[in-house]
């Protein structure tokens, strides 16, 4: 909200040459974000009244064009002008030349249409008054000519735009905002509302209901005789446009004005346009109803409206009604005043999209007592500018419940951790409006009828410490428990990405978002897992409804990216969380608030959410290692994701298990499915080209994806090996197989015929050629044998060469190659 | 024997060939050289050598003088053909070190990518390790939770109205159907009621973790982001621990040097609550009109987080007695904090994925 500084001392008794940064900082401390500091018709040079004395129309030209003569005190300037909304002998605002105008518009004497123009007249717009540019300004008839016009029409005035917090309705006021300006700065503060305010009778014609549990009080103010060409006084609509809002015609700024000062909003109809009794109720399903923004809004029965007899009259709270709407000819006015529930306002507010100055009030909450006292101050401004007669008010309201709250002065300490003295609580509740009727230990403490959010005792400690300052709170460290540092779960996930990173791949974070187009891309069976898509109810982008059941799509964009900026070879991983849907239908449920709920309630809730496994995804494109100088580069290739993967388990003291399987998105002939304690954690190899070409990625994309939560189920402790210092036997064994023999097969036989003596054994040649014959492949192994207290023999290394050439032979049909 | 002057056993010929053989070790220029001099002088068909083999036709005395005079001749060529070799040998070696020579500076020259696959961890990682470090470090533990929440732990528990306007499909992210009851979680926060219902006081947990709104990606904005959530419950507790705690952490991640402030603000699950602001870093709360910072906006502070103690209605909720323990709860935006530690100026390089942006940062702070 903004609040022009003059429109603020005339309530709060500023001392003299008050800085605005004090103001500023007050605001700041009170809790008031001060967002800007702005200047309000920012003009230099001199604005004055001048009167316009004679009119010469000059028609030689396209579009009409007035030279004007006007007195302008000392002397009489001849002036150019296109509007043509006034006449001899009006008072207008005359820019001399030297001015300079919002927007840097220089004003010069010069010569335009065949006259020597010295000045300007000025409309609102080209002053930034207003947006109106309909015409110029013309004053009022009692203003001395010459005479600055800059104070009269609040230029140059500092206006301070402020965010208010959604929990404080009363400071959306000039009302609220002054009288904490005044407590915080210790001057005097003035409350608007509380001048006097005339008796009005009780009408005798209108009547008025409340018929909705969701509004609580309105007043109706009728008056007749109303002078609908009475324009506003210029310092309303001066202060109105330092506030940011748009002079329109007198009833509506006078509503305006008094909802800016003293918070209560407040709205003007056309008496003649009702019809009988007005009431607040919920509109009916598909009631219709054209707003003053000239659209033709379809009800719902949650939306609350002011009503006649026949047919709502307005959004209630929100925004008035067309056909009811003040016009040039209106004589008959009634100035409506409620109170509403602020759930209720925020809700059509949110659902019509429709967020006015007045439901932003409503929806934090406004001041109950105010709507009587505010309809009968908008009447008295409309007699005294209007020539309106008051002539009656009609009145309906609930009970309302004012919170009562038992508050103990050493929760003060207790929450913020020092102690002040009973008499500054006292008075600074006594500023606030608190009333407190002592109780013994516990005082009874009444907050104000605007203090909504006042309601438990944390409410009136943080109001004490609020006013008393923040930055009186001193800096301490809690005895805090003493902890057990990470989980082993949370170390290991540490150490998956630490390891990764240290490999050469580069961590990313993707949304998670997708496409259907992405999930059906990857080629997965319907049955598979990853088609139990959570799909967003609100996505940001209709194309990308779903929740990621893996992590590869992510990656696979990434990527891209990189690739269309020129970084061509590149390992990318990511680790975080998919969203499997589950096949239960839990049903939503809501356990109290007011006692811890039970497990079982915690798992009605549990059963609500998807299944959110981590995975560790990781993509492998172009070279690991550039070529150059150091005359070796390396291409990824289908082995690297395996290796990766097989490197990070190994780190979490857990050996792999590997098969060929066919998982898409990869290759069908070079996917691994990885196992671990005889769980399958995921899956690496190559992804399948027609895959990969879909995302316009380079044909050789190699990738693995594993579960990060089952690994981690499977950790163990790692044990620190036993090694020999005896000397080592290396043995060397080339076997002919049938190609489809899995190596790691043979391993596992070799390792089970050698015996314990058998230290290592790894493969480390893989050879097909014509000279093997059609079909089979030779696989050459390198074997190490060590006793862990004696050197071998002779004859103990070829027997168990021979346990092994046997083991293979029998098993996987491998013939010793010479 | 009279003619034992003019024979190789000779005194004469015995010094020539002595004297022959150290000088050639002397002249042999490498290690091949002085291989030929070694088999010439030393080896068995050596002048001194073949002396020797007639040694026998000598008697006596005579025999035992020779005999003596040819192994010193002999001795003093050994030893000086071990000289040499040492000499020559750690000769070769500085020659091979100099011929070995290098041009260490290529290594630069080639860029970060070359003979090494270089990785890096994103900074989001290493940010939130570092927080957690330091509380872990206060004896606080890691605490986590579903990204994919409960309504009711995300809003309800936490004191938020049904109608507070962030429950709105124009701020959250709601699966399957806006009345399902769970959502893409709005903040850390349900983590707090997690926490507090997984165990009992004291509770000091801390909770890095990835959250949701619906808001487009622009310069400082992303739909998806990361906060760190802190809690803490337990006798005694008040907002002047509070205070000590973040000031505490706001000096681990900027220095010692940073300064901070509290504002009164608003959450529905902290009462009184708080706002925590960091007097801005570039221009030490120095800037003005004339002198511009883009950081702070020329307001001298920045905002870096929420914070307060936590509202008597969520220790309630919790099961937790309100007027036996307090508790304290603050939460921060990790890329925010990324953007001022390392001024990032553009939300883009933090959801893009470009190696370029990542790599700069290596394995961790």
């Amino acid at each position: 909200m903004k609040l022009p500084i003059s429109w603020i001392s005339q309530f709060v008794k500023f001392p003299k040459n008050t800085k605005t940064k004090i103001i500023v900082d007050h605001l700041v401390k009170l809790g008031y974000e001060v967002e800007a500091v702005e200047t309000f018709g920012d003009v230099s040079g001199s604005i004055v009244v001048g009167r316009v004395e004679k009119i010469e129309t000059l028609t030689e030209f396209k579009k009409s064009i007035r030279y004007c003569k006007v007195n302008i005190g000392k002397k009489v300037n001849g002036i150019i002008c296109g509007a043509t909304n006034f006449k001899e002998g009006d008072l207008v605002v005359v820019a001399l030349p030297g001015c300079v105008l919002p927007g840097d518009f220089k004003i010069s004497e010069r010569e335009t249409y065949g006259k020597i123009s010295q000045g300007m007249i000025c409309s609102a717009k080209e002053l930034g008054f207003s947006d109106n540019h309909e015409g110029i300004i013309v004053l009022p008839k009692n203003l001395k000519i010459g005479s600055s016009a800059k104070e009269l029409l609040g230029l140059g005035e500092t206006v301070l735009d402020i965010a208010v917090l959604p929990d404080r309705g009363y400071a959306m006021s000039i009302r609220g905002i002054g009288r904490e300006l005044a407590l915080s700065m210790g001057v005097k503060f003035i409350d608007p509302a509380s001048q006097k305010i005339p008796k009005v009778k009780k009408s005798t014609k209108l009547k008025t209901k409340i018929k909705t549990k969701n509004a609580s009080k309105i007043a109706l103010v009728t008056l007749s005789n109303f002078d609908s060409q009475s324009p506003t006084p210029l310092f309303m609509q001066a202060r109105l446009a330092q506030a940011g809002m748009r002079p329109i015609s007198l009833p509506v700024d006078i509503t305006n004005y008094l909802m800016l000062e003293i918070g209560q909003p407040l709205h003007a109809f056309d008496a003649d346009k009702i019809n009988g009794a007005i009431q607040i109720r919920n509109a009916t399903n598909g009631e219709l109803l054209e707003t003053l923004d000239h659209v033709k809004r379809k009800l719902v029965s949650d939306d609350l409206v002011i009503a006649d007899s026949k047919k709502a009259l307005s959004v209630a709270g929100i925004m008035g009604g067309l056909e009811s709407e003040i016009s040039k000819t209106t004589k008959n006015i009634v100035i409506e005043s409620a109170i509403f529930n602020r759930a209720s306002i925020s809700k059509t507010s949110r659902s019509h999209k429709l967020p006015s100055e007045a439901s932003k009030r409503f929806e934090r909450g406004t001041d109950p007592e105010m709507n009587e006292i505010a309809a009968i101050l908008a009447a008295q401004y409309l007699s005294k500018y209007g020539q309106a007669k008051i002539t009656g008010i009609a009145l309906d309201k609930k009970p309302i419940k004012r919170h009562k709250i038992s508050f103990n002065k050493s929760e003060f300490k207790r929450l913020i951790g020092f102690e002040i003295d009973t008499k500054k609580i006292k008075s600074i509740f006594a500023n606030l409006g608190i009333r407190i009727s002592q109780n013994g230990k516990n005082w009874n403490v009444t907050p104000p009828s605007w203090r909504n959010d006042l309601t438990n005792q944390a409410d009136l400690v943080e109001e004490l410490i609020r006013i008393w300052g923040y930055h009186k709170i001193p800096s301490r460290l809690p005895q805090t428990k003493i902890g057990l540092g990470l989980s082993a779960s949370q170390k290991a996930f540490k150490a998956l990405s630490i390891k990764m990173a240290s490999l050469g791949s580069n961590e990313v974070y993707n949304y998670p978002f997708l496409s259907g187009k992405q999930i059906g891309d990857l080629g997965i069976k319907n049955s598979d897992e990853r088609h139990k898509l959570v799909q967003l109810a609100n996505p940001l982008s209709e194309d990308q409804p779903f929740l990621r059941t893996t992590l590869l799509p992510g990656l696979f964009d990434a990527a891209l990216r990189n690739i269309s900026r020129g970084q061509d070879d590149l390992s990318l991983f990511e680790m975080g969380s998919i969203y499997i849907k589950k096949s239960n239908t839990a049903k939503k449920s809501t356990p109290s608030l007011l006692a811890r709920p039970t497990l079982k309630e915690i798992q009605k809730l549990d059963d609500l959410l998807p299944k959110q496994p981590k995975l560790m995804s990781a993509i492998f494109i172009g070279k690991q290692i550039q070529p150059g100088w150091w005359n070796y580069d390396i291409d990824y290739q289908w082995s690297h994701p395996i290796e990766y993967v097989k490197e990070l388990c190994f780190d979490l003291g857990l050996n792999i298990d590997i098969r060929n399987t066919n998982h898409a998105p990869f290759h069908p002939g070079r996917c691994a499915e990885i196992g671990v304690n005889n769980k399958v954690i995921g899956h690496a190899g190559q992804i399948t080209p027609s895959v990969v070409e879909k995302y316009d990625l380079p044909r050789m994309v190699f990738a693995f994806e594993i579960n990060v939560d089952i690994l981690i189920a499977s950790l163990g402790n790692k044990i620190a090996p036993v090694f020999s210092s005896m000397p080592v036997v290396k043995e060397d064994l080339a076997f002919v197989f049938e190609s489809e023999i899995q190596s790691f097969a043979v391993i596992k036989t070799i390792q089970e015929s050698a015996g314990s003596l058998l230290e290592e054994v790894r493969l480390f040649d893989v050879y097909q050629g014509a000279n093997l014959g059609e079909g089979k492949k030779s696989l050459a192994f390198n074997l190490r044998f060590r006793a862990p207290n004696r050197t071998l023999e002779t004859e103990e290394i070829s027997s168990m060469r021979s346990k092994v050439i046997q083991a293979v032979a029998k098993s996987h049909g491998g013939v010793l190659r010479a | 024997m009279s003619d034992i002057n003019s024979t190789a056993l000779s005194h004469e010929s015995i010094a020539t060939a002595l004297a022959k053989a150290l000088s050639e070790i002397e002249s042999a220029k490498n290690l091949d050289e002085l291989k030929t001099v070694r088999i010439n002088h030393a080896g068995d068909k050596s002048e001194i050598a073949l002396a020797n083999r007639t040694i026998g036709s000598l008697q006596g005395a005579e025999k035992a003088e020779v005999g003596k005079r040819i192994g010193e001749a002999r001795n003093q060529i050994r030893i000086a053909l071990d000289q040499r070799t040492d000499e020559l040998q750690s000769e070769r070696e500085e020659s091979i070190l100099i011929e070995e020579k290098v041009d260490v500076t290529q290594v630069l020259a080639s860029g970060r990518r070359n003979s090494q696959a270089v990785g890096a961890r994103h900074p989001l990682t290493t940010i939130a390790e570092h927080i957690s470090d330091v509380f872990i470090a206060m004896g606080y533990e890691v605490a986590e939770g579903p990204e994919a929440e409960a309504e009711w732990f995300n809003f309800d528990a936490l004191n938020i109205s049904e109608d507070h306007p962030s429950r709105s499909s124009t701020d959250t992210f709601y699966l399957e159907s806006l009345d399902s009851g769970v959502v893409l979680r709005t903040q850390t926060s349900p983590v707090q009621m997690r926490a507090m219902l997984e165990s009992k006081p004291p509770i000091y947990v801390i909770a890095p973790g990835k959250v949701f709104r619906t808001d487009e990606l622009d310069a400082t904005h992303t739909p998806v982001f990361h906060q760190v959530e802190g809690l803490a419950v337990d006798k005694n507790l008040t907002m002047s621990d509070l205070k000590g705690t973040l000031d505490h952490f706001a000096k681990s991640m900027f220095g010692p040097g940073i300064e901070t402030r509290f504002r009164p603000s608003f959450f529905p699950f902290t009462e009184p609550s708080a706002e925590l602001d960091l007097k801005c870093f570039v221009c030490k709360g120095k800037s003005n009109k004339k002198n511009n910072c883009k950081t702070c906006r020329n307001e001298g502070w920045i905002e870096w987080g929420g914070c307060g103690m936590v509202n008597p209605n969520v220790l309630e909720t919790a099961g937790i007695d309100s007027t036996k323990f307090s508790g304290f709860a603050f939460g921060i935006g990790l890329e925010r904090t990324l953007m001022f530690r390392y001024g990032i100026t553009d939300m883009h390089d933090l959801v893009e994925a470009d190696i370029r942006f990542t790599s700069r940062f290596g394995l961790g702070i």
